[in-house]
């Protein structure tokens, strides 16, 4: 039985102490961001005693924590957003007792300011999850003021102070991004560990801005010399993907007036081959 | 006169243009900023002198242009406007050595942060961003990166 501890009634569509954004979070945030988030922070008074209520449940437990994202700036918060987006942010306060049975799942609000930490916070973060040794199975208050802070759940045994708690977002976060990366970098995919692949994108950068070098280097020579032929053609397209470019036929007609300065050296005819390419 | 004509000369044609994926763009920008650049580099050159920093220069310089929605496109412009001097390219100061890797598994957090910051003296302008946002700036350059090899590699190859 999960008591529905937030549904749509008890919200107050038109909630006349409601915060703006700009008080609540000095970061710049975008349109859209704002609006669901205003949405989100004008629905809170009157689910105070209805969170009070369900927090004497034993089954219910709170694992609300919240905390300070003052390090970040507003494209992080405009990245949460994008995955917590203002629909999500909507359903789940009246879906909250769907809440109760995904356990261990995280979720991330925007960061609201210090300040707001006082005001009907309806759990400090004093509360863990780990009461009464129950699993991880908690709910989320919803329509607490604190949607303008990072709620992360925190999974049994671990720390949740405040400072752990972010800096657990924080990693997260990077870990996400290097995740990212693995899907760029070919050949990444199967190393694991952070260090490994953090490794791999080094070398991998490394190794292209040689190659660039190198190619600029082979370019110069080319450029010089006398034979860099009437026209340069079409770009073969397999090389550049789909894009085939057509150069001016005359583009370096001015070439065949300078001096000629004799054969190219052999090693222009050296092809380059697919050694620095690491293609997958 | 003849510079006119050129610069007459010097567009770039895509046989498709409605196609416009972001890879497109950018190597067609590339290419548009690069290869005037290096007629007006031959053209400019009187002296036997090869100087293949230059030639560099352009290189980079039609990277940052072409990629300008980046961040690290603006540092390096900066720098490559700043410093006309030839020593200082991008490549000089990634240096080729591994990173040695440690044994020792609770320096592992060390570890990473050392490598995270060897990855910020390769992007440009890393080191001013902070970590998150350069992980982010770092795929769109090694995307970048790529573009400019193949654009580059075709080049070369049709014009020896």
């Amino acid at each position: 039985m999960d008591p529905p501890l937030v549904n749509d009634s008890s919200f107050s569509p038109a909630n006349p102490s409601s915060y703006t954004l700009s008080e609540i979070w000095p970061f710049p945030v975008n349109d859209a961001v704002r609006s669901g988030l205003r949405l989100a922070v004008n629905s809170t008074p009157s689910d105070k005693d209805v969170s009070t209520a369900a927090a004497a449940a034993a089954a219910a437990e709170e694992s609300t924590v919240t905390d300070l994202t003052a390090g970040w700036g507003g494209r992080k918060a405009r990245a949460l957003n994008s995955e917590e987006n203002e629909s999500s942010k909507m359903v789940s306060l009246s879906s909250s007792g769907n809440e109760v049975k995904d356990s261990g799942e995280r979720k991330r609000k925007l960061c609201g300011s210090e300040s707001r930490n006082g005001d009907g916070s309806m759990k400090p973060e004093g509360e863990t999850s780990s009461g009464g040794g129950s699993k991880a199975t908690e709910q989320k208050n919803k329509p607490e003021p604190p949607k303008d802070y990072i709620h992360v759940r925190a999974r049994r045994g671990q720390a949740t102070d405040r400072h752990s708690l972010a800096e657990r977002a924080r990693r997260e976060k990077i870990s996400e991004k290097m995740t990212a990366l693995q899907d760029i970098i070919p050949g990444c995919n199967k190393i694991i560990g952070k260090a490994l692949v953090l490794d791999e994108i080094i070398n991998y950068i490394q190794s292209l801005q040689r190659q660039v070098e190198f190619l600029s280097m082979k370019l110069e020579v080319v450029n010089s010399g006398p034979s860099t032929g009437p026209t340069i053609g079409v770009f073969p397209t397999g090389d550049l993907g789909t894009l085939p470019i057509d150069l001016h036929r005359n583009i370096y007609e001015q070439q065949e007036a300078n001096e000629p300065r004799g054969s190219h050296p052999e090693w222009l005819h050296m092809q380059v081959d697919g050694s620095f390419n690491r293609t997958t | 006169m003849e510079r006119q004509t050129i610069n007459k000369n010097k567009r770039v044609f895509s046989a498709e243009p409605t196609k416009l994926s972001p890879s497109e763009v950018f190597t067609r920008k590339y290419t548009s900023h690069l290869v005037p650049a290096l007629k007006k580099l031959n053209m400019d050159k009187n002296s036997p002198q090869i100087n293949q920093l230059t030639v560099k220069h352009e290189v980079d310089m039609a990277l940052a242009l072409s990629a300008q929605e980046f961040a690290w496109s603006r540092f390096l412009l900066e720098k490559l406007s700043s410093s006309n001097n030839p020593t200082t390219t991008i490549s000089s100061s990634s240096n080729g050595t591994r990173i040695p890797e440690r044994s020792c598994k609770e320096d592992e957090d060390g570890e990473i942060e050392e490598k995270l910051r060897e990855l910020q003296k390769l992007l440009p302008g890393g080191e001013e961003m902070n970590v998150e946002e350069m992980l982010i700036e770092i795929g769109n350059y090694i995307k970048c990166l790529e573009l400019q090899t193949s654009a580059l590699k075709s080049i070369v190859q049709d014009t020896t």
